[in-house]
């Protein structure tokens, strides 16, 4: 090595790079700051720079390619003519060269220029410089061997040009019908991404660079065989290609998958128990891809699909689109004590079911029946979830042999990451603060957009999965990506890591601070869930289009036949709640009841009981904030507003005073009010709503309630009418206690789910306070829903010989009974004019199970109320 | 011998560039390779200082394989080629600067020198040169650092009179203690400083040998025959391009030793003559050859 003359030849590069080198340092300069900017702090076209900092990274590395092209290509080996190639100098001086002059205008601009931005972020010295060294794209980083490669065969900018379309056009080969089939007889089929676990495919992809840029920099500079380095070159494009595209026999999903079960899986299999996958619907959406049927009712499912059209073009006459629903029995948790909390959390691990397969099997079937699986589908690019749906398609011709052997079952097959979590606690300060697992994370509170956005910077390994959320608003979760990330750990070493990530309306509750959680891959695990039948059960109870019940099943004949008059009363700018009104029944001069549902209920919870109070009293009922017709507006769920609204309503209609009736959360309104606005209130009746909700969760009484069976899922045809879903209830051993109304208000009945959006509920529960019963003095009536006996616990469904099922119930028996009987004891003792009603064995829709004697409670606390 | 060549062949696709070719320099020399442009000059010089690799054959420069040159040996030669790529950007200057780098044997003194002899704008920048300017520039760059071999391809095609003689005074200064190879498709402006010729057409050397020697064996002949005659079918090879017309015939004697054994020889062809033999200028010669070269190929062809 000659340090005098790599200098010398550093120098002359950049001089005769001036201008291209001035520029590219000022871009590099200013890219690390242009990312860094808080665009929506500088009010200017904020449309531009959104996309002017999504792309100045890539016109800065672009730009870095074209500096590193020129200088290489200032003294080319491929050449006859350059000054160089019959000057005295070494080889390795020109390399060393080369790479000193990358290394001052390319990466020691980007280093200072990053570390100056951190150092201004607050990140103090060491941390500032070590985040600056790391690499930022992986993507950057693949192509930079290719360009290395190319620009030291060629000996211009043109050449190189020609040379990189030509690579362009190797790497579109898989797409042209022409080559598609050649290659597929070598086993390379597109839409065979690895996801997550792509480095495996990016790591030859780069070797295949690297090597092939120093093979060809040996034969060419050092031996000067063109005809070798050309052939290093195209070796390596090979390498590359192969890299991109893997014939399935080199390189396939089950090797993959089987390569990162070897590295992550510890010998102990106990977790694998811990993931129970169910079947979220009795019967799988279905919708007939052709004939009479198609497109009529189930065009939600096809939509969903939305199959490309070479899958379209596969389905024969009769193929059917299935939607497979399919949760997981959230069965592992974690509990944390964030400090500012004062009590425990629960923080969930997560699943990533990363591939999906589905094949029918059946005894008449010789092999099985592996379907087609949408890639286009919604769910696809969808955080991972604990409920997620796959779209298949069943093929016509099998149909009929399915449906008529009772042996048929449907088989989904998940590859599956689990993940644990290690919780954080982040201060929504705008201040960073250090977490070995995350980096460098800080808040910000940005009022007017009402969100509160979230950046951490991380060296080196960085978790698979990281999500934010705010304390007790679990459904206001975001993730920082829709997969597992499964790339290993030494290569992510290298790299630095910036995580953005933004969660909405921070006004839902108190938002001082966020529990940020990341996620590592505990196990890597395959699990299945078989189905009988072709839709989940038999064809009896899950008809397939065709079918005459299947007909049946369009028509749906629900109603609300409660005779209210619905309102819509304003309550505060922008915010309109639905309010039920009964009055109309009853003309004479009555007490005013106004009665308030519970949580994820709307005012029809009480259509039935109502009618019949309204023969005696003036009868309304009122829809919370974020729940049923009433407005979702981003803030006011705490009690306070929550009482307010009440206020407001009864002020709206006239109503000076009224008796209070709540449901479950509905305590919660009657507290405060009764507490607070005596003057208002003649009396209130809480209804199995008597409770002081705040304080530590009881870890025991979630862990024996989680670990029990869940409820079958309606039928189809149970979800058509209330008669129905009485049927449905008789069939799960339980009464009917919600109204129909309620039932249509509130609930999805084919899939089970509730319809309102959680995160409004979740605001509620998270802005509980414990009521000052000690200042209600008005009369309050209490009546408690307690069970009676731990057998009146167990469900017909359950496994009554299983150990864990008697000890779950006996033990869930125990904390529920003396936890109500304790609350009923509180009350009891603590307001000053109170009386207590324990109903046993009732549920906890209390007015739907005990209606006769609830009414007649309630007639008589309302009739001895000294009402004018 | 400095360079020294033996069977050398070199094609581009079906197209012979080089054939059989056998060069040998001595030290010392001012050997100059005379061809038409496309007779293999340029490719040769290439294939010396290792740009281009010879398909086979065996090339030595200074001792040393082409292909095996080292660092150390480039130090000690000099190339110059009429279409360099240089890093245009620079000054005279700082290319300059950047060379004395790269060569330890540098002589300052001596680039100045020769800066100011061809009247260098050295604040300039390369890609700013005229023609000229340029080649002396290459050749201030191939000349500075004294080095023992020095290969210049055409440097002086295209060049003005008055820039062609400053160049060919900084030549005539190394020409004691640095062997020249020299290329040129015109003899005239190198026939002052070279004291050896190879002659080159097609990819194929013709000849080579000392300027001296040909001096000497070169005659342009002119006889006036006592009678009308023919021209006899026999005449020695050495005669070229021999023309009768009347009592006069001319022809080239490439094999010239004397005056008396020239006369001999006429004598018996032609009874008695008079005889003018002109000692010939190497422009001539080179004239006489080319012409030559190409008439013997028509024939082989034919």
């Amino acid at each position: 090595m000659n340090g005098k003359a790599i200098l010398a030849i550093i120098k002359k590069d950049i001089l005769g790079l001036l201008p291209l080198v001035l520029i590219a340092l000022a871009v590099l300069a200013i890219q690390p700051i242009i990312a860094s900017l808080n665009v929506a702090e500088l009010g200017i076209d904020s449309e531009f720079m959104v996309a002017l900092q999504a792309n100045f990274y890539w016109v800065a590395f672009f730009l870095s390619l074209i500096l590193m092209m020129s200088v290489l290509q200032l003294d080319p080996a491929n050449s006859l003519s350059h000054d160089w190639l019959t000057r005295p100098i070494s080889r390795w001086d020109w390399l060393a060269a080369k790479l000193l002059f990358l290394l001052v205008t390319i990466i020691i601009p980007v280093v200072l220029s990053r570390f100056f931005v951190n150092l201004n972020e607050g990140l103090g010295t060491s941390l500032s410089m070590n985040y600056a060294l790391g690499i930022e794209s992986f993507e950057g980083a693949m192509l930079v061997p290719l360009f290395f490669a190319v620009s030291l065969l060629t000996p211009n900018f043109k050449k190189s040009v020609l040379l990189l379309v030509s690579v362009f056009f190797v790497f579109l080969l898989p797409g042209w019908s022409v080559t598609r089939p050649l290659l597929a007889a070598i086993g390379i089929r597109l839409g065979n991404e690895l996801d997550g676990m792509m480095w495996l495919q990016a790591l030859p992809l780069v070797a295949a660079g690297i090597v092939g840029s120093g093979f060809i920099y040996w034969f060419l500079y050092v031996k000067r065989q063109q005809r070798f380095a050309n052939l290093a070159f195209w070796v390596a494009i090979s390498g590359m290609f192969f890299s991109v595209y893997p014939p399935e026999f080199i390189h396939n999903w089950d090797r993959a998958i089987a390569f990162h079960q070897a590295v992550i899986n510890d010998e102990d299999a106990s977790l694998e128990e811990s993931v129970q996958l169910v079947q979220a619907q009795a019967c799988f959406d279905v919708a007939a891809m052709s004939g009479p049927d198609y497109g009529a009712q189930n065009n939600s499912v096809l939509s969903a699909a939305s199959w490309v059209d070479a899958a379209i073009a596969q389905a024969d006459p009769g193929a059917l689109t299935i939607a497979t629903p399919v949760a997981s029995k959230d069965l592992l948790y974690d509990w944390f004590s964030p400090a500012s909390l004062g009590e425990d959390t629960s923080v969930d691990w997560r699943i990533d079911r990363f591939r999906t397969r589905a094949w029918y099997e059946a005894d008449s079937l010789n092999e099985n029946l592996n379907l087609l699986r949408s890639s286009t589908a919604v769910n696809r690019f969808a955080p991972i979830s604990s409920l997620d749906t796959d779209y298949w398609m069943v093929p016509g011709e099998k149909l009929d042999t399915l449906k008529n052997d009772p042996t048929t079952r449907l088989v989904v097959e998940y590859d599956l990451a689990l993940l644990s979590p290690t919780p954080h606690e982040l201060p929504v300060d705008g201040l960073r603060y250090d977490f070995p697992e995350l980096g460098s994370c800080k808040a910000e509170l940005d009022v007017n957009a009402n969100v509160v956005d979230i950046d951490c910077l991380k060296r080196g390994v960085r978790p698979e999965l990281i999500s934010a959320e705010f304390f007790g608003l679990p459904t206001s979760r975001v993730d920082n990506s829709s997969r597992t990330n499964f790339t290993a750990d030494w290569l992510e070493f290298l790299t630095r890591s910036h995580f953005e990530l933004q969660l909405q309306q921070p006004s839902l509750v108190d938002s001082t601070t966020i529990l940020l959680t990341s996620y590592n891959v505990e196990r890597v695990m395959r699990k299945q869930l078989v189905s009988p039948g072709v839709l989940g059960d038999s064809p009896s109870v899950c008809p397939l289009p065709g079918d005459a019940q299947f007909a049946d099943l369009q028509d749906s004949s629900w109603s609300d036949r409660s005779p209210h008059e619905v309102k819509s009363i304003l309550v505060e700018r922008g915010v309109r709640l639905e309010v039920l009104d009964w009055r109309a029944m009853q003309s004479d001069p009555a007490p005013t009841l106004v009665l308030l549902p519970g949580l994820g209920a709307t005012a029809h919870s009480y259509d039935v009981l109502a009618e019949r109070l309204a023969q005696d009293y003036k009868v309304i009922a009122m829809t919370r904030r974020g729940a049923g017709a009433s407005s979702k507006p981003a803030h006011g769920y705490d009690v306070t507003q929550l009482g307010e609204d009440v206020l407001q309503v009864m002020n709206t209609l006239g109503i000076d005073q009224a008796v209070l009736v709540g449901h479950s959360i509905g305590g919660e309104e009657l507290s405060y009010l009764g507490a607070n606005f005596p003057e208002r209130f003649n009396g209130l009746v809480y209804l199995d709503a008597a409770f002081d909700r705040t304080g530590p969760a009881n870890k025991r009484q979630r862990e024996l309630g989680r670990s029990l069976p869940q409820a079958p899922p309606i039928r189809p045809v149970e979800a058509m009418s209330y008669d129905g879903y009485g049927d449905y209830m008789q069939r799960l051993g339980r009464q009917r206690v919600l109204a129909e109304g309620e039932i249509l208000a509130s609930y999805d009945l084919t899939s089970g789910t509730i319809k309102h959006e959680m995160v409004y509920l979740d605001a509620i529960m998270a802005n509980l306070r414990a009521p000052k019963y000690e200042r209600i003095t008005i009369p309050a009536l209490a009546l408690y829903a307690v069970p009676g006996s731990a057998e009146a616990l167990v469900e017909p469904w359950y496994d009554q010989t299983d150990p864990t099922v008697q000890q779950a119930v006996h033990g869930l028996f125990e904390i529920e009974r003396q936890a109500k009987l304790d609350a009923a004891e509180r009350f009891d003792d603590e307001v000053v004019n109170s009386r207590v009603i324990v109903l046993e064995d009732a549920n906890h829709w209390i007015f739907g199970s005990n209606e006769d004697e609830v009414f007649a409670a309630m007639q008589e606390f309302i009739d001895g109320l000294p009402i004018e | 011998m400095i360079i020294q060549t033996e069977q050398l062949n070199k094609h581009y696709g079906r197209v012979e560039v080089i054939r059989d070719l056998n060069l040998q320099v001595p030290e010392g020399s001012a050997f100059a390779l005379v061809g038409t442009n496309g007779a293999g000059k340029t490719t040769t010089m290439r294939i010396l200082v290792n740009i281009i690799q010879p398909d086979s054959g065996n090339v030595t420069v200074l001792g040393r394989d082409s292909q095996q040159l080292r660092q150390a040996d480039l130090m000690q030669i000099g190339y110059v080629s009429e279409n360099q790529e240089l890093p245009e950007r620079l000054t005279i200057a700082q290319y300059f600067s950047y060379l004395r780098s790269l060569y330890p044997n540098w002589d300052r003194g001596l680039e100045q020198q020769l800066c100011r002899r061809m009247d260098l704008p050295t604040d300039r920048a390369l890609s700013k040169l005229s023609h000229g300017m340029r080649m002396k520039t290459v050749l201030v760059a191939g000349i500075a650092f004294r080095p023992k071999l020095l290969i210049l391809d055409e440097p002086l095609s295209g060049m003005d009179t008055l820039t062609r003689d400053e160049v060919i005074e900084g030549l005539l200064e190394q020409a004691d203690e640095t062997t020249i190879l020299i290329s040129s498709h015109e003899l005239a402006e190198i026939e002052n400083f070279t004291s050896h010729i190879a002659f080159m057409d097609k990819g194929q050397m013709y000849f080579q040998e000392s300027i001296e020697s040909m001096r000497d064996r070169f005659r342009d002949v002119h006889v006036t025959l006592s009678a009308q005659k023919i021209l006899p079918v026999d005449l020695p090879d050495d005669w070229l391009s021999p023309e009768i017309s009347g009592h006069m015939l001319r022809f080239i004697d490439t094999g010239f030793t004397d005056n008396q054994y020239l006369y001999a020889q006429l004598s018996h062809y032609f009874g008695a003559v008079q005889v003018d033999a002109e000692v010939m200028s190497l422009r001539e010669i080179s004239k006489v050859l080319i012409r030559d070269a190409r008439h013997q190929k028509v024939e082989a062809a034919a």
